[in-house]
């Protein structure tokens, strides 16, 4: 009984989940004098963020495996 | 005897955030014993989502019409108060070097229509002793204050410690992206205006250019505020309703950016114009930086 997914699946929903949130951040954002959306987007920003750097780290592990294996 | 009634609210965000966490490690576990990668993909992704959800909620809010109610009565009985004491002049506000204090910036509004600024000293005396029978006018705390110190705790250091240029940069970001209370914000100053500030950091060749333009400037000089906003529309519409002002303190907001440029430019400042759009989404206010006391 383990869990059907590589780290490629994981890396897939990271990167569909980050260009999202990093999308609708910088939609909403107050910088652009959006300021009736009652959401905050300082974490909403901090969320895509993470995520983003999340992809990033599965994305490097790929590379420098790719780069390891013979 | 009253009971105390709770109501435990949950939000539709809170609520879909919760139901998405819930399918999506149901999903997750099913797929384990399925060996179904589809399930664990849908699993995974709705797990994300509703950790999301629950982390980026709607932020504290209070209504509208809630805060325009608490608010509204303050600014018509400050002025409807001076006028019956008989204050008639033009206020104008004083920086904190007028009273020794590293913070507080007070507005000054004198007894007669045609009196000038006060000098430090002046200032000084009447904090000692405000007798209202000799005194050529009174000094009050201004209605945006308490909207100054929360612009200075969201910029992590006071004014006083800025100069206008810094103050025209950071003023957009504290109203619209940390406050978010207008959509617009744009204060336009002469350069001169902003030169003369503290710190300016400028060549030489810059600065020489600088004083010599100063040089020929009259004694004050004007600094444009513009203001657009959705959320602040009401408190903006209530002044603009009851326009009886001829003492130029103004509205909370524009008391709160004149306490700003007192602060910023160390001197004394009035409110030349305050202008409400009908619908009370632009403000437009002009502000002039007194260079001397005028009575000196």
């Amino acid at each position: 009984m383990s869990l059907p997914l590589t780290l490629w699946d994981v890396s897939s929903v990271l990167a569909v989940t980050a260009v999202i949130l990093l999308v609708a951040s910088e939609l909403v954002s107050s910088h652009y004098g959006r300021t009736s959306l009652p959401i905050n987007k300082k974490r909403l920003r901090n969320a895509a963020l993470v995520i983003s750097i999340l992809f990033l780290i599965v994305v490097t592990e790929r590379i420098i495996n790719i780069i390891i294996s013979p | 005897m009253p009971t105390l009634r709770i109501r435990i609210k949950f939000s539709f965000a809170r609520i879909t955030g919760i139901l998405i966490l819930m399918v999506g490690i149901t999903a997750l576990i099913s797929s384990t014993v399925t060996n179904s990668t589809t399930s664990a993909m849908i699993g995974l992704g709705l797990m994300f989502w509703g950790i999301i959800l629950l982390y980026v909620q709607t932020e504290e809010y209070v209504k509208a019409r809630a805060l325009d109610t608490i608010i509204l009565s303050a600014p018509p009985a400050l002025e409807q108060t001076l006028k019956g004491l008989g204050y008639k002049g033009k206020a104008s506000y004083l920086p904190p070097r007028y009273f020794n204090e590293s913070e507080i910036v007070k507005v000054f509004v004198p007894k007669r229509r045609a009196a000038t600024l006060l000098t430090p000293e002046q200032a000084q005396k009447l904090v000692q002793k405000p007798r209202r029978q000799t005194a050529p006018g009174i000094l009050l705390t201004p209605p945006g204050s308490e909207l100054t110190k929360l612009f200075e705790t969201i910029l992590g250091r006071s004014f006083a410690g800025t100069d206008l240029a810094q103050l025209q940069e950071k003023m957009p970001e504290i109203l619209v992206e940390e406050l978010e209370i207008v959509s617009g914000f744009e204060m336009t100053a002469e350069a001169s205006v902003l030169a003369d500030s503290k710190k300016y950091s400028a060549t030489k060749a810059q600065a020489d250019t600088i004083a010599v333009h100063i040089k020929v400037k009259r004694n004050s000089r004007p600094i444009h505020v513009k203001v657009i906003t959705s959320t602040y529309r009401n408190i903006n519409e209530e002044p603009a309703r009851l326009r009886t002002s001829s003492l130029n303190i103004g509205s909370i907001l524009t008391s709160a950016i004149a306490c700003a440029i007192t602060k910023a430019s160390g001197k004394p400042t009035t409110i030349e114009k305050e202008e409400i759009s009908i619908d009370g989404r632009t403000l437009e206010a002009k502000f002039r930086i007194h260079k001397k006391e005028l009575n000196q």
